[in-house]
């Protein structure tokens, strides 16, 4: 099965299918937005167990191979990038560790340390937010509930055709690209250049093709210049609105009151720090 | 290189968000435009954005050990022009934000000012310059597509410094971790695009009379 069709299963056998697909975006936006607006370490949990308890509801945590591998390697991601906001630390403070490693200059502060768990902690919970919104809400679903906020109906009918084409273009891919490891393509480095060029050509030309091909068989269906879509998602309720506002008020105000309730430069360094 | 979730404040969120919306609102306002006077340009503009969306998943060698994937988006911005490639990657962008992890909603004005209008920028300025002053498509693909990828990194490193550390060392700091991979990532980038570029003028040279066509109403700059 492919990617698409496998994000696409996934999300229409959701039990959180029928839900306004708006709905799930304002309450996912507004979460996320809360997740970053207090330095409590507590409010990333918090989030983290929305996600989870999210995802858990809609697909029994399920989730391709492939955006599993993605997620992997957003975490490393993360962890990089929390390393270096750890190092980076503002010199006017006391350093907990200051050094000279291969080519970095490393100033850690206690601050800079919290800081970067707070970082990490915000990115792996904002990650499990917008999977658990991922793998409960199909993009045609989305596109088709944008325009209830007046988006131009050409932008929605792009959002679908560029995710569609974009998964389509992608098998196309990966079959060339087996292909051509079959043929030793990816043996040496000028020669994996040469191959992966060539194929991406190929993609470009095919996809040019594809556009006439659609537009033709478009015309023929008496294309009138939009989609008619017949089968529209709820609509984003008053419900949906007030839960979003006493979920960010309530995270806010558990955030507030924890704030400093977690250091994790005691937690690793003890009191010396 | 995307910024991740919860990486940067909100002041820093809502400060990219505003730099970025007037590029991607003239960029839709353009291609809806575009669509509405000739909608048989839709599948095209569609296929533009999905290209931008495979390149962005097409891994190539880094000389680090490991793999990683262009930007695309100086190609993007010498084909399409910087207002509709900055729309169609804001689609991309949210795409890989919902559906790979990779970026963020939060970080996403950020993600869309450096990877879909300061590189693109860049790489389109070099583009011009070169194709002035030397007639040699894919040495000006190189470039455009190095230029373009170095400067995307250069201005994620700005936004990170000015989130996190707010000093001349820390910004040597981001510069330095993304060097190690980004240099060679580009140059890579730049080989990859030059040989595109010069499969291009064997299989389709027309495409390059119309380039940055797609910003031009009505053009057939759209074939693309």
């Amino acid at each position: 099965m492919s990617e698409e069709m496998q994000m696409d299963t996934l999300a229409y056998s959701s039990r959180m299918l029928k839900w306004a697909p708006l709905g799930k975006f304002l309450f996912v936006i507004a979460v996320l937005i809360v997740n970053i607006v207090t330095n409590s370490m507590m409010v990333p949990f918090v989030t983290l167990a929305i996600g989870l308890v999210l995802m858990a509801y809609s697909t029994n945590f399920k989730i391709p191979f492939f955006v599993a591998l993605a997620l992997a390697e957003a975490v490393l991601i993360l962890a990089i990038g929390c390393g270096m906001i750890s190092i980076t630390g503002d010199k006017a403070d006391p350093a907990i560790w200051d050094t000279n490693l291969l080519w970095f200059d490393v100033y850690m502060t206690h601050d800079s340390f919290n800081k970067a768990w707070l970082v990490m902690f915000r990115g792996i919970a904002g990650m499990a937010v917008m999977m658990s919104f991922a793998t409960s809400t199909p993009i045609p679903h989305l596109s088709q509930a944008l325009k209830q906020v007046h988006m131009p109906r050409e932008v929605s009918e792009l959002v679908v055709l560029i995710y569609r084409y974009g998964f389509f273009l992608l098998e196309r891919l990966d079959a060339m690209w087996e292909a051509a490891h079959c043929r030793m393509g990816f043996n040496g480095f000028m020669n994996t250049m040469k191959t992966t060029a060539s194929i991406t050509v190929g993609i470009f030309t095919s996809s040019s093709n594809l556009a006439d091909k659609a537009q033709i068989a478009l015309d023929c269906r008496n294309y009138q210049g939009y989609f008619p879509i017949y089968n529209a998602p709820p609509k984003l309720g008053i419900k949906w609105i007030l839960v979003t506002v006493a979920a960010v008020a309530l995270i806010y105000v558990f955030g507030i009151y924890t704030e400093g309730w977690i250091d994790m430069t005691k937690l690793f360094f003890g009191g010396s720090a | 290189m995307h910024i991740m979730e919860g990486f940067l404040d909100p002041i820093w969120c809502a400060v990219w968000f505003v730099l970025a919306i007037p590029f991607v609102a003239f960029g839709a306002k353009k291609v809806i435009e575009l669509m509405r006077e000739h909608p048989e340009h839709k599948m095209t503009i569609a296929l533009a954005g999905a290209f931008i969306f495979l390149l962005s998943s097409l891994k190539i060698p880094s000389v680090t050990g490991s793999s990683s994937h262009p930007t695309g988006t100086g190609f993007s911005a010498v084909l399409y022009g910087i207002c509709a490639t900055s729309f169609l990657a804001t689609i991309v962008l949210i795409f890989q934000a919902i559906l790979l992890a990779h970026g963020g909603l939060t970080t996403l004005g950020a993600n869309i000012f450096s990877m879909g209008i300061a590189g693109p920028a860049a790489g389109l300025g070099v583009w011009l310059l070169l194709r002035k002053a030397t007639n040699n498509i894919p040495v000006s693909m190189f470039f455009a597509a190095l230029v373009a990828d170095l400067f995307t990194y250069v201005v994620t490193a700005f936004q990170m410094t000015l989130n996190h550390g707010q000093s001349v060392t820390a910004f040597v700091d981001f510069m330095t971790n993304y060097a190690i991979t980004q240099i060679p990532l580009s140059i890579v980038e730049g080989i990859l695009f030059f040989m595109f570029a010069m499969f291009l003028l064997n299989n389709k040279p027309e495409i390059f009379d119309i380039a940055a066509g797609l910003g031009k109403k009505g053009s057939k700059g759209a074939s693309a």
